[in-house]
C-alpha cells in the first residue's frame, strides 16, 4: 500500500511538472505567448481598480507618517497640545504632499529634455515579482500608451512599457536586468544594462575612452531608435580598471529616485519598425 | 482526489490569496522585496496534507501567481509544484503535523528554501539579474512573510480541505477522517 501510494505521488509530481514545463515552453512560443498575454492583461484589468484603491489609501498614510517624522517629537508638550500639533502636522504634510504632486505633474507636462507628445500618469503598484524591477502605472491603451514606449520622470529615463491593458501598463525600470539602452557619455557610444540596483556599461573592451565619475549618460537614439536621443539616464558613479589598465566595470546611478516615484510621463514614441 | 466542494473552496482560497498578494502585499516593500503569500500556500498545504496535496496546491497557486507576474508564464507553477511536494515529503516528516510551532518553523524554512529554489530555476531558464545580493534580502523577507502568514494560512487550508477524504489517486483515507485534523 505504501509503495503504491509513493508511486502515485511520484506520478502526480511527474504529471504536474510536465504540464508546468509545457506551459513555460509555450510561453516562449509567439502565438501562444500572445494568447497568454491577453489572459494576463484581462486579469490585471480586473485587479487594477483594487490596486488603485489600495494605493489611494496607503500612499497618503505613508506620506503623512513620513511628514510627521520630519517634524520631530515634542515630548514635553501636554496631550492636548500634542493632539493639536499632530493635526497641524498632518494638514501641513498633506498640503506639502499636494503641492509637491502638483509641481511634479507640472514639470512632467513640460519636460526640458524632450518635446515629444507625452501622457502623465501615476504609479499604482510596485513590482509584482521579487525577481523583476517593474512598476504598474494608471495609463493604458485607451490613453494611447502601449508596449515599447519610453517612460520618463522629471529628471530622466525611468524605463519602458512592457505590457498594457486598457487602463494600466507595466513599466520595466532601467534597474531591471532585462533592460538595456544605448547611451552617450560625451561623444562616445556605450550600451547600458540594468543591474538590479543601477546600470552598468557593456562593450568596455572595444573602447579606449575612459568615462569619469560624475559624467552624465544620455540616451543616444542609436539602438534602432528604441529611445529618443537626449534623455538623461544617470551619472557615472564608479570606474574600475583591471590590472592591465583596461576598463573592467563602469556603474551608473540612475538620475531618477525610484523610492519616491509617484508620477511618470509616457513618451508617445515607438521605435521605427 | 477532492470532493466538489473542496475544489470550490480551494479555488476561492487561491483567488483571494492572489488578490491579497497583488493588491496589498506587493505594496509592503521591505528593503526592495515583498512577502510572498502565494509561496506560503503550497508550503503550508504540503505540511498539512502531504506531498501530493502540496504539489497540487503548488501547481494551481503557481498558475494563479503567474497571471499577474512579469516572469515567464508557468515558472511559478513549476517551482511551486516541486516546493509543495518537497515540503510535503521532507519537512512534514521532519517536523510533524501536529504542533503549530513545528508547522510555523516548517513554513518559514519552506519559504526560505522555496525562494532560493525559485531564483535558481529562474536563472537556469535564462532570467537575468536574479542571483545577486538582493536575493538574500528577498529570501529573508519571504521567510519572514512565511512566519507571519503560517498560522492564518494553515487555518484557511484546514477549512478548505476539511472535506477531503482521499489524499492520493485511488487511495482512501485511513479510518478516522481527514489527515488534516
Amino acid at each position: 500500500m505504501a509503495i503504491a501510494r509513493g508511486s502515485n505521488q511520484r506520478l502526480t509530481l511527474l504529471i504536474l511538472l510536465l504540464i508546468s514545463v509545457t506551459v513555460v515552453t509555450l510561453d516562449y512560443h509567439g502565438t501562444v505567448s500572445r494568447g497568454i498575454g491577453h489572459v494576463r492583461n484581462g486579469v490585471m484589468s480586473v485587479l487594477s481598480p483594487f490596486q488603485r484603491a489600495t494605493t489611494a489609501v496607503l500612499h497618503p498614510i505613508g506620506d503623512v507618517f513620513a511628514g510627521a517624522i520630519h517634524y520631530g517629537q515634542l515630548s514635553t508638550q501636554n496631550n492636548q497640545l500634542r493632539a493639536q500639533i499632530g493635526v497641524l502636522q498632518r494638514r501641513t504634510a498633506m498640503d506639502n504632499y499636494s503641492l509637491a504632486a502638483a509641481h511634479q505633474v507640472e514639470i512632467l507636462s513640460r519636460l526640458p529634455f524632450t518635446n515629444l507628445t507625452s501622457v502623465v500618469g501615476s504609479v499604482i503598484a510596485p513590482a509584482s515579482s521579487n525577481f523583476r524591477r517593474t512598476i504598474e502605472i494608471d495609463l493604458g491603451t485607451s490613453e494611447g500608451v502601449g508596449p515599447g514606449m519610453p517612460v520618463v520622470g522629471t529628471s530622466g529615463l525611468i524605463g519602458t512599457i512592457i505590457s498594457s491593458t486598457g487602463s494600466t501598463s507595466v513599466v520595466e525600470l532601467v534597474l531591471d536586468a532585462h533592460f538595456g539602452v544605448g547611451v552617450l557619455l560625451g561623444p562616445t557610444y556605450f550600451r547600458a544594462v540594468g543591474s538590479g540596483t543601477g546600470l552598468s556599461l557593456e562593450q568596455l573592451q572595444s573602447t579606449s575612452v575612459i568615462p569619469h565619475v560624475g559624467q552624465v549618460a544620455i540616451t543616444s537614439g542609436q539602438d534602432n531608435g528604441a529611445y529618443p536621443p537626449g534623455i538623461p539616464v544617470g551619472a557615472v558613479t564608479s570606474v574600475t580598471k583591471n590590472a592591465s589598465g583596461q576598463l573592467a566595470r563602469v556603474t551608473i546611478t540612475p538620475s531618477v529616485n525610484f523610492s519616491q516615484l509617484q508620477y511618470v510621463s509616457v513618451l508617445q514614441w515607438l521605435a521605427p519598425a | 482526489m477532492f470532493e466538489d466542494l473542496t475544489w470550490l473552496k480551494v479555488t476561492g482560497v487561491i483567488l483571494v490569496s492572489m488578490i491579497v498578494q497583488d493588491v496589498l502585499l506587493n505594496q509592503i516593500v521591505i528593503l526592495g522585496s515583498h512577502p510572498d503569500l502565494m509561496l506560503v500556500l503550497p508550503v503550508t498545504a504540503g505540511i498539512l496534507g502531504g506531498a501530493e496535496v502540496g504539489a497540487f496546491m503548488g501547481f494551481f497557486a503557481g498558475i494563479a501567481a503567474d497571471l499577474v507576474l512579469p516572469t515567464p508564464f508557468g515558472l511559478s507553477a513549476l517551482v511551486f509544484v516541486v516546493i509543495g511536494y518537497a515540503v510535503g515529503s521532507f519537512v512534514a516528516s521532519a517536523f510533524g503535523h501536529d504542533f503549530y510551532s513545528a508547522r510555523v518553523l516548517g513554513t518559514t524554512l519552506g519559504c526560505l528554501f522555496g525562494t532560493l529554489f525559485q531564483a535558481i530555476v529562474a536563472a537556469f531558464i535564462g532570467q537575468p539579474g536574479i542571483l545577486n545580493s538582493q536575493l538574500i534580502v528577498t529570501t529573508a523577507v519571504v521567510g519572514l512573510g512565511g512566519l507571519v502568514f503560517a498560522i492564518p494560512v494553515f487555518r484557511t487550508w484546514s477549512w478548505a480541505l476539511s472535506d477531503m477524504r482521499r489524499f492520493s489517486f485511488g487511495t482512501r483515507m485511513p479510518s478516522g477522517g481527514s489527515a488534516l485534523r
